[in-house]
């Protein structure tokens, strides 16, 4: 047997049968329960849609229904693409359009969108039920898969406007999970708290991991994130042994968590990932809970998954988090600003090279693609180039520097600010638009602002309000209106975190010297 | 409603700060925070601290619930109970 990512579930549901393989409100599924239905509704679609290699759509919540449809969409040899379920119905189209599925599973066929011409299998309908309870046809054979075969595709911000969708093999799917199980020994005792939807690759620890030891994934009910008190309650009822999580949300945990109130004494392992955790921010969290407690930092794009990591030790003093050493494995080393990647440069973009690289975005023929580079040192994979800046102090430990572009993250959630300001654009009393990340000004994090021009407006009121710094905010009724539906159209066509917090109308977009927008004058002006 | 009253207060809060898009005259006190002012999970962290700031009250995060959260008026129940030490 191979150890793909289904094929290590299906060796832990025969090791452990009556273990608890999701436990989520209202319902369980013991690791049998789960095998058989998934092989149900595996060769359901193995009939259905005859061969493999079909992309299959899921937009419902993190739930019993969707796990059983992952598992069962990668035993039949196709590619699952979780969309989120709170992104709204214009993104959605987009994605159904660049993915060109051949099924759709869903919770909400009444939502309105195209799903262009796919078919739809709504779960809960006779349809579901008929492939679910089916019994197993012990003569139909398993499609042969094999490692270069898509697993999965998660769409991530894509600076053009249109998502990109990160294509993840079944060799490179398989790497992770296996990795993680061992270094943080995860096992059949655990309980792993599951946080993050199945859009984020995060979830790809918390399902394959466990699966592969034979543990329970606890679902997290998508609301209590905002409660964290409720967070940290559920955590507490459940025994939870494992969380893995943004940093944002265990930021949130210790500001209101109540996290002196709870008894954590089953907690063994606290991983996180996706932003920067401020180390203060870090120590008011690891001053709640219990002593004992491994933490790590597990760093890694969508494109390449989690390729350094850093187990924090007990009596860490640093100011920043280094995002550590490389999985076993995997290769990192540096191109500078001229390209060069020649060996011996400490600081740089990252390129990785490693088993768990992507393959690439799909519908994508790049090749020649500036951040695909040739890995210095040979070997089979060739190296994806991150667009982190980072250095390493020779002793084969990383640190992270920033974006080389203009990516941010919201709540560990990629932005490419392109994709919003190229939103915006598609309203047409809007001439120019740029979006900049405001930090500490809200108590729910990093938040984005939007400023926009409209040369109409502008002309019209450069004379009047224009102040000695030439960026004089709207304040008329049109304005006014301009601004409501400027974000009535992100809300329809972004996903919430991706939606500015405020639009700022300005008289003038400022430039620095040498012409380009001023981008830290609008961060000034932002703050404000 | 009188504009000093509780819920006037929330939705005066919620329209000019959060849900910028939103009309006022398109929604009401049993509006839902959700579907009609579309109100995301990290808005909703801004709201708490709000609502702490308007109505000078510390709220008890192990008192919050989903309940609490479904309308201006069953926001406005539950920091009304905060305010009068009922809670």
């Amino acid at each position: 047997m191979d150890n793909y990512i289904h094929d290590c579930f299906s060796d832990a549901a025969l090791r452990f049968p009556q273990q608890t393989a999701i436990w989520s409100e209202g319902s369980s599924l013991s690791y049998e329960e789960l095998a058989r239905t998934t092989d149900s509704l595996s060769q359901w679609l193995q009939k259905r849609l005859q061969g493999k290699g079909h992309r299959i759509a899921l937009l419902m919540p993190k739930s019993t229904e969707a796990i059983i449809s992952i598992l069962a969409i990668l035993k039949s040899g196709n590619t699952y693409v979780p969309l989120g379920d709170s992104w709204s119905d214009g993104r959605i189209n987009k994605i159904c359009l660049d993915g060109q599925f051949s099924l759709l599973i869903t919770d909400q066929k009444d939502r309105a969108i195209g799903s262009q011409g796919c078919h739809v299998l709504s779960v809960g309908s006779e349809l579901w039920l008929n492939a679910l309870g089916t019994s197993v046809d012990p003569g139909m054979t398993a499609p042969s898969i094999v490692k270069e075969d898509t697993a999965y595709i998660l769409y991530t911000s894509g600076s053009t406007g249109i998502p990109k969708g990160v294509c993840v093999s079944h060799g490179a799917a398989a790497f992770f999970p296996s990795w993680a199980k061992n270094e943080f020994s995860i096992n059949e005792t655990d309980r792993v708290a599951s946080v993050s939807p199945l859009t984020f690759d995060l979830s790809t620890f918390d399902l394959f991991t466990s699966f592969a030891a034979g543990a329970t994934v606890y679902i997290v009910p998508e609301m209590l994130k905002v409660f964290p008190a409720r967070l940290s309650e559920f955590m507490q009822t459940h025994r939870i042994t494992c969380l893995y999580a943004v940093p944002s949300t265990l930021i949130l945990m210790a500001q209101r968590g109540k996290l002196q109130n709870r008894d954590f004494g089953q907690l063994k392992n606290v991983l996180f990932a996706g932003e920067e955790f401020p180390v203060p921010l870090f120590k008011a969290f690891r001053e709640l809970m219990p002593a004992g407690i491994d933490y790590a930092n597990l760093y890694g794009p969508t494109e390449t998954n989690v390729c350094t990591y850093y187990r924090v030790p007990e009596g860490f003093d640093g100011s920043v988090f280094p995002i550590g050493r490389a999985l076993p494995g995997t290769h990192l080393f540096v191109r500078n600003a001229q390209n060069n990647t020649q060996s011996g440069q400490t600081s740089g973009e990252l390129c990785v090279a490693g088993p768990a690289v992507m393959s690439g975005y799909f519908g994508i023929n790049d090749s020649d693609a500036d951040y695909w580079v040739k890995n210095p040192q040979g070997g089979e994979h060739r190296a994806y180039a991150t667009g982190d800046q980072v250095s390493t102090s020779g002793d084969g430990e990383w640190s992270y520097h920033g974006r080389l572009d203009k990516m941010v993250k919201i709540w560990g959630y990629r932005v490419e600010l392109g994709e919003v300001e190229a939103c915006l654009l598609e309203l047409a009393f809007i001439d120019q638009a740029v979006v900049i990340k405001r930090s500490g000004k809200s108590a729910a994090g990093d938040e984005l602002v939007a400023f926009i021009l409209n040369l109409k407006n502008s002309d019209k009121s450069a004379s009047e309000k224009a102040n000695a710094d030439g960026c004089a905010l709207a304040d008329d009724e049109s304005e006014i209106d301009e601004i409501r539906l400027a974000i009535s159209h992100c809300k329809k066509n972004l996903p919430p975190y991706m939606v500015p917090k405020e639009i700022k109308q300005l008289a003038e977009i400022p430039t620095n010297n040498t012409g380009k927008v001023d981008r830290l004058r609008l961060e000034n002006l932002a703050a404000e | 409603m009188s504009e000093n009253s509780t819920p006037e207060r929330i939705m005066n809060l919620i329209c000019n700060d959060l849900a910028k898009d939103i009309s006022r005259e398109d929604v009401t006190y049993e509006s839902s925070l959700f579907d009609d002012f579309q109100l995301d999970s990290i808005q909703l962290i801004e709201l708490f601290t709000k609502l702490e700031t308007e109505f000078s009250v510390e709220l008890d995060d192990d008192d919050m619930d989903f309940r609490h959260f479904m309308s201006v008026n069953t926001l406005s129940e539950f920091v009304d109970s905060v305010v009068s030490g009922s809670h």
